[in-house]
This record gives C-alpha cells, structure tokens and sequence, in this order.
C-alpha cells in the first residue's frame, strides 16, 4: 500500500467506529431501529467485524440498520466493506456509512486496518509526549490535600490532591529536584475523569506544565497533570515510551 | 369520588443492544412531547456512545416509554478515549413546539451548550448557544414554553404590520462559576425577543452577597399566570429557584438562604419580587444550615437538593400557586430533611408558609403539578436494611390538596451502590445529582437512576427490562454475565377515577345472603373536564381499597343496578372526550405485550388486576 493509500486509510479508520465485512439483505428498510428518518437505509448482514471502536460489543452475525450514502438493488447480495460510524442503539444497531469498498477489490481489508490502527495508536502515544514538558518514572510516595486551591469555588475543587512522586528518572524535559507534585481529583464525578493515583503507584507520567488543553476554574490551576489516560503509563512500557521519546516531535 | 393513581411498570431505559454497558448513568432529565405524548426523550450523566465516537448521546422513545433507543448525536465527545471517561456531561432536556431542546456541558472542552433537534432521531441539529472559556458554567436545567406574541413587521416610511408569531422560549438555568462578586445563579434565555436571530442572554438572578458562588440546583419554572405588565415582547413570566450560600462555617456547613425570583418580562431582570428589603429574590427558608459540599448520605453526594413548579392552573384570584422542595441538615445524615413549601400568592414574599411535607434521609427531589393540581414529588431515600444501605426510590402524589396522606408509591428499592468501589470513591457519585418528573396533563412521567443488579432490586410495581437479563443475571447477548451498574429507569403514572358504588339502603347488609339491596354510583359534584381521565373504575366499597374489584359471586345479584351505574358512568365520561383521554398508555401496552398494569391501591393489598 502506497503512502497515500495508507493515509487515506487513516482518515477513513479516524472518521469511523466501525468497519466490517457485510451484505446488503433488505434495501430501502426502516424496520430494524425505531427512527424518523426519511434518508435512505437499509439492513445489512455483518459477516464479520474488522474493527470496532469502544467498549467491546459484538455485530458478528448481526444485521444492523445503515444509512447508506446511497443504495442501488445492485448492491444486494454482494459482500462489501463498510466504513461507517454510530448513530442508534435499539433493540439492534442503526450506523451511518462513511465509505464503502467492494469485498473482492485487492484492499486486504483486514491486514490493512490493523497496520493503519497500530499507526494510529503509536500516534496517539506520541502527541501525549510531544504535549508533555517533563516526563518522569517514579513512585507515588504521598497524596497530600490541595489546600492552597481555596480561591476555586467549591465546586470547582472537588477531590483535588496532589500526588507527590518521587522521581526515578527524568525521561524528557529539564527537572531537577527529587519529587515532583501531580496535581489531580479523585471524584467520581465525569468531569473530573482523569488518571487517579494512589500512594505506593509506579510508572510513567507523562506531565504538561500549566497545561491549557482542558479549560476552566479547575484546570486553570498553575501545576503539572497527566490528565489523559495516556499520560500515565506502567513501568514496563519504558522501552516502547522511550522510543517514542525519540520519534517524538 | 376517589383519584388514585395507577403506575405502569418501571423500564430499564439502556436498550438491548447496549446489554454489555457497565456505565453509571446518573443524574437523568426527561421530557415529553406536547404534539405526541408517545414521543419522550431522556439523557444522563456518564452516558457514553458504546462506539466511542466523538459524538454525546440521549435517549428517545416513540412508544410511550416502553422501548428506548440512544442516538449518538451531540457534539462534544472525545473520540478515542474509553468509553467510560469520554460520554455526557450534565445534561437537560425539553421539547417545545420546534423539536427538542438539549442543555449541556460538553465532555471535549467543558462548554455548555443548548442545541435544538427538528427530529430527535437523526444527527441533524443547530446549535443555539455556546458558551465557550471552558468549565465556567454548570448544570444547566432547561425549561421551554411555546409562545405567541404579536410581533412588529416592517416600518420606516411604509409603515409596519403586527402579526402574530409562534415561537419557542428557552431557559436555561445554569451556575455561571466566573459570575462577578460570587452572584452565580444565571438563567440563560432564548430568544431575547421573538425573532430567532436574537440570540441568547444571560440574567444574573442572584442579588446578595455569597461565600464564593451560588450552589449549583438553578431551577427555572413556567409561570401560568399571564403578567398584568409586562414587557413589549413577552407576556411570560418566569420563576427560578435556588440555594443562596451566604457563609462559609467553620464546620464546613453552609449557611443558605433558599430563595425564589420571578421575572414577568421574558426572563430579563427577575426582580418581580422583592423583600422588605426592596432586595431582588424572597427568602422561602433564611439561614439554613447546608452539609458540607460534597459531603454523602450513604456512597451518594447531596446537599444541593432543590425542585421548584408551578401549578398549570391559576387561582381565583388570577395567581400562581408555587412549590419549593429543598433539602437542608448540618450533615448528610438522618437529620438530613427534604420540605416541601407552596406560595399561592405567585410566589410573594410572606406567602409560602410552613413545611407541608417533610421526609428525612432522602436527596433529589423531583417536583411536578398537574392539570388536576395534584403534586407529585419524587425523592431517594437512605435506609439500611440491617446488612446494607439501600434506596427507596420513590413517587409521593397529593391528591386534592391532601397534603397529610398522600399516596406514596415505592418504585424501586435497590442497593446503595455504583460500578466504582466503595471505597474509595465515597461519593461515587454514581446516581449524580438530581432526578426529573414532569406533568403533562393529568399524567406525570419521571425518570431516575438506581443500581440495576436484577438479583438485589426491587420493584413493587414491576420492571421491565430491554437489556438481556437472563434469570436475574446481566448478559451481554454473548452469554457472558454483565457486572451490574446505574441504569437511568423511566416510570409513568396516571390518575383514575375510582366511581365508589354505595349502599342505597338498610338492606345492604343482607346483600350477600339475600341478593337484596340497591347501590348507586357516587359522582363528582361537578364534572371534571380538564382532566385527561383514563380508566374509571368501580369501588364496590366492600372491598375498599381495591378499585375495580367486584366479586364475581355477587356481580349478577347486583346486576338490576348496573344499568344504573353504567348509566352514570356514562354521563361522567360523556365529560372526558375522546380527545382527552391519554393514548399513550393503551398503545404502548399493546406493543408491550405482556406489560401487567397496577393501581398503586391495590398493590398495597398484594393484588394484581
């Protein structure tokens, strides 16, 4: 696959949730999913589901609901690959086409989106070090309240603490004392999701300096945080992080 | 004459193809359509797109209740980032005559937003509002009234034309977090003047001195009184209430005052009530002592409990009739106490007297009147049964006016518990903060988040699940058992008329043995034509309490009275028109299929109709 294949592969994959092999059974249906639409869909049988995004639910075997970009009674019958993304959840799956490709087309359909995907997941690591100021390994030695945060309203504070980690190595950016103090909530709360940590907790942080990407009273705070999920990571992801480190931007 | 009301089962909201969802899905808001009472949409907290996409879901329904469907439509989610941490924010939702109005904060960049959706089933919407900088406001609550106005076409040298104009109001309550001076309480409202392209404004409502800011329950209500006065747009009028915290205790305890506003221009200045003072805003309860912020009753957080509605029919005197419920205790514990207050002077300083219901230990108020001005009030209730806490979920309805025996209905009761572990997430917060009912008609719809571990709830009423429960064991379509989690359960109640058939005469007692004495049907003293009525049914006042009952073994010696009675049922119903009567309900039962209805009075005596 050229480059440009492979990036077009990329779009496709980033503007989709799912992609599997199908057929078209029944054209121009609206039975399968409860909704108002007056666009054109149509029951599709998923043979077999090349990638799925999210939390881990099964279409193999499944006939979905999609809308289709268009549908003509030639598609019926014949296997295709479909790019599409979420719509509705009912009794069964309603999705929305982004692309569709012809299953006996040379695209090994397969192998190609695991390629794209595994580039895509490297590239996501790699922007969450490109964005990090200082990335350490370590160990949580002490969660200490964030009482100087008073200035926030209360409801802006909620289960803020500070992880003090004291620092084995210093993997990117200039940092020279022994322990650095990570800055995070421990609600519950959706709003406040982010990696939680806890006293006696090795790894990998990946820390912005007074970062901006979250917006508001509380991540206006002046500190370091590792607010995403992929601003953390376990001790034996060093090899593959430092790597990265170098790759990185 | 007897209302009572009858309850249908409580539904699971998470559809079947959702069976493996594992999220707490808290905090829900519900609405019906006004045009189709069968078309309802739902949204919580923490609900997420299962395909992770950058998209924020809700709920809609378009069977009356029975079936849900999520779409996956809103902007603002963060694709790529599990499932669990990328879903909906705070989120409140209402229809109007243009479709349905969605409130809320968006997952990607913290931003409330207020869109609008011609057809709640597709992807397609308009954004009305946007504020951007961030988490800087919070828990937006919406409110949306359909309005007609005489609105002025044209002018200049040719002159201009009033012409009448349809358009949706939208409220948004919200706590605006970088309000100047801590004054945080805002209500947001659309349009500023009825021509869509006015946009939205921003009212500040709070008008005294804070410890910071204003607690987050912003709760605007409708007003059905038309203002005397009032602006050149807008004949609405327009309440809000909310949590006032005045000090900050050493203790951590807020000292609050729970206050009302009214505006009767379009929701502009909220000055229309004012109090000794002159100050903007009457107190209902002043120097209330409120927990901690935070702090939980069980593993939940509470002390921001307020609901405010307002009466649809206008007094006598041409007032609203308002109900306040709040929750206030110096902590969140026993002592911990939901009132319920009413103003029937359109909520006038002075005027909202006394508690007319208290209940301890309980959070989320939910608060709707009806047509017939029946008060429905929905609250969670902590109890330990002796080896664990638990939640009573519950729908307490003042019927007539009755304020010191209502009919209190028990919905679910179900653990004290989330998907996170307690501890250490005490609070998990995984119920969130609030719940939603809402009126339409005679009938109140409500929506609430409990644990949905089949094996430990339960639900005097029934329930119905559309995930895959096998046993009563979570499964996720593959066989594979599925941990229990917070689910977001729909309920709906209805009133009936209960027409009681009473004795005629002495000879009564020997009815059963002689198949002797007569009966008459015990009418209204005036017809209720307002009311959208469904079932009547019949009390045989033998066997009080149960409504509709009559025994088969003596239904034929009555038989030479029930021409009568048919004859006077006929006459009662002759005043409810086809019309009016709710269809929502028969429908939906007919697609539910085996759906079993109830009367809240007879599942007291254990009995199934």
């Amino acid at each position: 696959m050229s480059e440009t294949e492979s990036s077009g592969l990329d779009d496709l994959l980033k503007k989709s949730t799912i992609v599997f092999k199908g057929t078209i059974t029944h054209p121009h249906n609206k039975g399968l999913v409860p909704a108002n639409t007056s666009e054109d869909t149509a029951v599709v049988h998923v043979d077999t589901v090349y990638y799925l995004r999210g939390n881990g639910m099964k279409l193999d075997g499944q006939d979905v609901l999609l809308k289709a970009k268009s549908i003509s009674d030639d598609d019926v019958g014949k296997p295709q690959v479909f790019f599409a993304k979420s719509w509705l959840y009912g009794q069964s799956v309603a999705l929305i086409e982004v692309a569709r490709i012809p299953e006996d087309s040379e695209f090994a359909a397969k192998d190609e989106i695991l390629e794209s995907l595994e580039r895509l997941g490297s590239n996501r690591v790699l922007y969450r070090i490109a964005l990090a100021n200082v990335i350490v390994t370590g160990k949580v030695s002490d969660i200490v309240p964030a009482t100087e945060l008073s200035e926030i309203p209360p409801t802006s504070r909620e289960g803020l603490q500070f992880a003090v980690i004291q620092i084995d190595s210093v993997e990117k950016g200039q940092y020279s004392l022994k322990t650095i103090k990570v800055l995070f909530s421990s609600s519950a709360e959706p709003r406040w999701r982010m990696p939680r940590f806890h006293k006696g907790q090795e790894g990998i942080w990946l820390l912005q300096r007074n970062q901006t990407e979250r917006k508001g009273p509380l991540y206006g705070i002046p500190a370091f945080t590792a607010l995403d999920s992929d601003d953390f990571h376990p001790t034996d992801e060093i090899e593959a992080i430092r790597a990265m480190i170098g790759r990185s931007w | 004459m007897v209302i009572t009301y009858e309850v249908d089962p409580v539904v699971d909201i998470i559809p079947k193809s959702m069976s493996n969802e594992t999220n707490d899905d808290g905090e829900p808001s519900i609405t019906v359509s006004p045009s189709n009472n069968d078309y309802i949409c739902a949204g919580c907290t923490s609900t997420a797109d299962p395909q992770n996409s950058d998209n924020i879901p809700f709920f809609y329904s378009l069977d009356g209740g029975s079936t849900w469907t999520l779409n996956a439509c809103l902007p603002g989610g963060v694709s790529g980032m599990n499932p669990t941490e990328s879903c909906s924010l705070d989120m409140s939702l209402r229809f109007g005559l243009n479709g349905l109005y969605v409130g809320y904060i968006r997952f990607d960049n913290y931003e409330m937003s207020v869109v609008n959706l011609a057809d709640f089933t597709t992807q397609t919407l308009s954004t009305l509002e946007t504020v951007s900088g961030g988490f800087v406001r919070d828990q937006p609550w919406v409110e949306v009234t359909t309005r007609k106005e005489l609105v002025y076409i044209g002018g200049g040298i040719i002159g201009g034309i009033w012409l009448p104009y349809t358009f949706d109001a939208v409220l948004v309550g919200n706590n605006d977090l970088v309000a100047a001076n801590g004054q945080t309480a805002a209500i947001d409202h659309y349009p500023t003047s009825p021509r869509p392209s006015s946009g939205f404004a921003t009212t500040i409502i709070e008008a005294r001195a804070t410890e910071g800011q204003d607690a987050p329950s912003i709760r605007p209500a409708i007003a059905s009184r038309t203002p005397a006065i009032h602006s050149l747009y807008f004949a609405l009028s327009v309440y809000a209430g909310f949590f006032g915290w005045r000090t900050l205790n050493a203790s951590g305890t807020y000292t609050s005052d729970v206050v009302v506003v009214r505006d009767d221009g379009g929701a502009s200045t909220f000055t229309a009530l004012k109090d000794s003072h002159g100050v903007a805003g009457v107190s209902v309860a002043s120097g209330t002592t409120m927990p901690p912020f935070g702090s939980p009753l069980g593993s939940q957080r509470g002390g921001v409990d307020l609901a405010l509605a307002v009466d649809p029919n206008v007094t006598a005197s041409g007032n609203d009739t308002v109900y306040i419920c709040w929750g206030d205790g110096a902590s969140m514990g026993k002592s911990y106490t939901l009132h319920l207050r009413r103003s029937s002077q359109s909520g006038a300083d002075g005027s909202w007297g006394t508690d007319l219901f208290t209940v301890t230990s309980a959070i989320h108020p939910a608060l709707a009147v009806n047509a017939r001005g029946d008060v429905g009030l929905f609250f969670q209730q902590l109890y330990n049964n002796g080896s664990e806490n638990r939640w009573k979920n519950q729908l307490v309805i003042f019927v007539n006016g009755d304020f010191t025996s209502p009919e209190t209905i028990l919905l679910a009761d179900v653990e004290d518990k989330g998907s996170l572990p307690d501890p250490p997430y005490v609070p998990d917060w995984s119920i969130g903060d609030y719940d939603n009912l809402i009126a339409v008609g005679s009938d109140f719809y409500g929506v609430f988040s409990g644990y949905n571990d089949p094996q430990t709830g339960t639900f005097p009423f029934g329930v119905q699940w559309q995930r895959i429960v096998v046993g009563n064991q979570l499964q996720d379509g593959q066989g594979n058992n599925v941990n229990p989690s917070v689910d977001p359960f729909f309920y709906h109640a209805s009133p009936e008329l209960i027409v009681k058939i009473i004795k005629e005469n002495k000879e009564f007692d020997k009815f059963t043995a002689e198949g002797k004495g007569s009966y008459k049907a015990e009418l209204p003293e005036k017809p209720i034509v307002e009311n959208k009525l469904g079932d009547v049914k019949l009390d045989d006042g033998i066997n009080p309490g149960y409504p509709g009952y009559i025994d088969p073994q003596i239904l034929p010696t009555i038989a030479g009275r029930i021409d009568q009675i048919e004859e006077s049922l006929a006459t009662l119903r002759s005043f409810i028109t086809e019309s009016e009567r709710p269809q929502v309900n028969a429908e939906a039962l007919k697609k539910a299929g085996a759906k079993k209805k109830y009367t809240a009075s007879a599942k007291k005596e254990g009995a199934e109709e």
